[in-house]
């Protein structure tokens, strides 16, 4: 326990390490969890938007959907 | 030439002017607006007149003395060559000492004294335990002149 | 061999590819920082000697200067990204640099925040506008005016060019970040920042120090590759592969 104490005070400058530490890795920890609500809401994004286009799509050509994946790059 | 070929061009010249402008400022920074000055410099009167500066270099040795006040202190600064004494009143920093480098920023009076409104500590980039640091004997501070240096390279050859 | 490389450049081959290496990356990243952090806290001296006598606080240096390398070499990442994208033309590059973008903000705030908790206790102050400070903060604001330019212009292809010049003209910075405390003399780089050097440093605290550049290095491809895939998904949300990946992972 008392060992525990030690090491959270930092010789009595726990304040400024922990201050770095913590900030640091809570910013590196909230990107992570940004980054994967940020995947979430594009996959329902880009879904509602294909889903859409699908509807008209599924009407019509099959050559269209040919085309663009033959187009890849420039 | 083909588009590509021209973007090239352009983006080759966009790097090359950057590194012009990076080397001017470079050398504008080194010459016009210097963070501190050391002692030297201010002996010289190199150090803006009247205006608040920093001054830079080491503590000397048995000069920092409290004054009757118990706030006040007094202390002086080296750059190897030249001295200037500071007068400083507050709270000094925890690597504040004897040898060490330091920084401090105010006016300079008519009496020749430095009376510091702020003063911080500086340190070297080693890195080393206190029984191995001992033996290495690095003391200097970037900005001071070359006298520190020289004097140390002649220690650490005689240490050999 | 231009043909194959510009093959592989597209986003259709990357995005998967991407997939599978991000929890590599990410995993590995995650045992280099614990070990790092493990290594940093338990393996090193409490305190310093000479003529730099810190005290436990110089542990900061842990997160302080691989956070400083990596706001400098992601920014450097992203300069190229930006300048690849200009010449050539690939819609690729332009994503990579805005998929950088922000690992870099972060990276560059760590580095200043550190910096100023490490500040206090040693030097005496939390900020000082010393050159180095000073050129770290500016590059700071490059990284933030990159991603606001970006956003501020609705056309993607204008977005892209409009911010990779200005990511390109920011490119001063790096030289003077450099030299505001490595310049060839160093009676001439009056700064309250130490020089950098890594010959003076206890192995046990570079080795700390090392691993946790190597985890951040390795947890910024993690980022930048999660990020990129979702403006790949975004940017490209046209096209039937797109569409095909969106149906798959929708049902998992």
């Amino acid at each position: 326990m008392e060992s525990v104490m030690n090491f959270l005070q930092q010789g009595g400058f726990g304040f400024y390490v922990w201050a770095s530490f913590g900030v640091t890795f809570a910013l590196m920890i909230a990107e992570v969890v940004q980054l994967g609500r940020n995947r979430r809401t594009i996959l329902a994004r880009v879904g509602r938007l294909s889903r859409l286009r699908g509807q008209r799509a599924d009407a019509g050509s099959h050559r269209r959907h040919a085309s663009e994946s033959s187009g890849g790059q420039a | 030439m083909k588009a590509r070929q021209k973007r090239l061009v352009f983006v080759g010249l966009a790097v090359v002017g950057v590194g012009a402008a990076a080397t001017l400022a470079l050398s504008a920074l080194q010459s016009n607006i210097a963070y501190f000055f050391s002692p030297t410099q201010v002996l010289a009167n190199e150090h803006p007149g009247d205006a608040v500066f920093r001054v830079g270099g080491l503590v000397v040795d048995d000069t920092l003395k409290r004054q009757q006040d118990g706030l006040t202190v007094r202390f002086d600064v080296t750059d190897n060559a030249a001295t200037v004494p500071v007068s400083y009143t507050g709270i000094l920093p925890d690597l504040f000492g004897e040898g060490q480098g330091v920084v401090a920023k105010g006016r300079i009076g008519n009496d020749g004294v430095f009376y510091a409104e702020e003063v911080l500590a500086k340190h070297d980039e080693s890195y080393m335990p206190p029984e191995v640091a001992d033996t290495l004997q690095t003391a200097h501070v970037d900005g001071v002149i070359d006298a520190t240096t020289r004097s140390l390279s002649q220690t650490e050859g005689a240490g050999r | 061999m231009t043909i194959n490389l510009f093959k592989y450049a597209a986003p259709t081959a990357f995005y998967p590819a991407a997939g599978r290496l991000i929890p590599w990356f990410g995993g590995l990243a995650l045992i280099l920082i614990l070990f790092s952090l493990y290594w940093g806290f338990f393996e090193t001296p409490e305190r310093l000697g000479g003529s730099n006598p810190q005290k436990e606080y110089y542990r900061i240096i842990f997160i302080h200067v691989p956070a400083a390398w990596m706001s400098m070499w992601l920014y450097l990442v992203l300069a190229a990204w930006s300048a690849i994208g200009l010449v050539f033309n690939t819609r690729l590059s332009f994503m990579m640099a805005n998929a950088v973008a922000p690992t870099g903000a972060i990276f560059t705030f760590i580095a200043l925040w550190t910096g100023a908790f490490w500040g206090r206790p040693s030097w005496g102050t939390y900020w000082d506008w010393d050159p180095r400070l000073t050129s770290e903060l500016i590059l700071f604001f490059l990284y933030i005016g990159y991603i606001a330019l970006h956003s501020a212009i609705d056309d993607t292809r204008r977005a892209d060019r409009a911010s990779a010049l200005l990511a390109i003209v920011g490119l001063v910075m790096l030289p003077i970040i450099f030299w505001s405390i490595n310049c060839p003399d160093p009676n001439q780089c009056a700064a309250l920042h130490q020089r950098s050097s890594l010959s003076n440093i206890e192995s046990n605290i570079l080795t700390a120090m090392l691993t946790m550049t190597l985890g951040f290095w390795l947890y910024s491809f993690a980022t930048s590759f999660a990020r990129l895939r979702g403006i790949i998904l975004l940017r490209e949300s046209d096209s039937g592969w797109v569409r095909k990946i969106v149906e798959r992972e929708a049902r998992t």
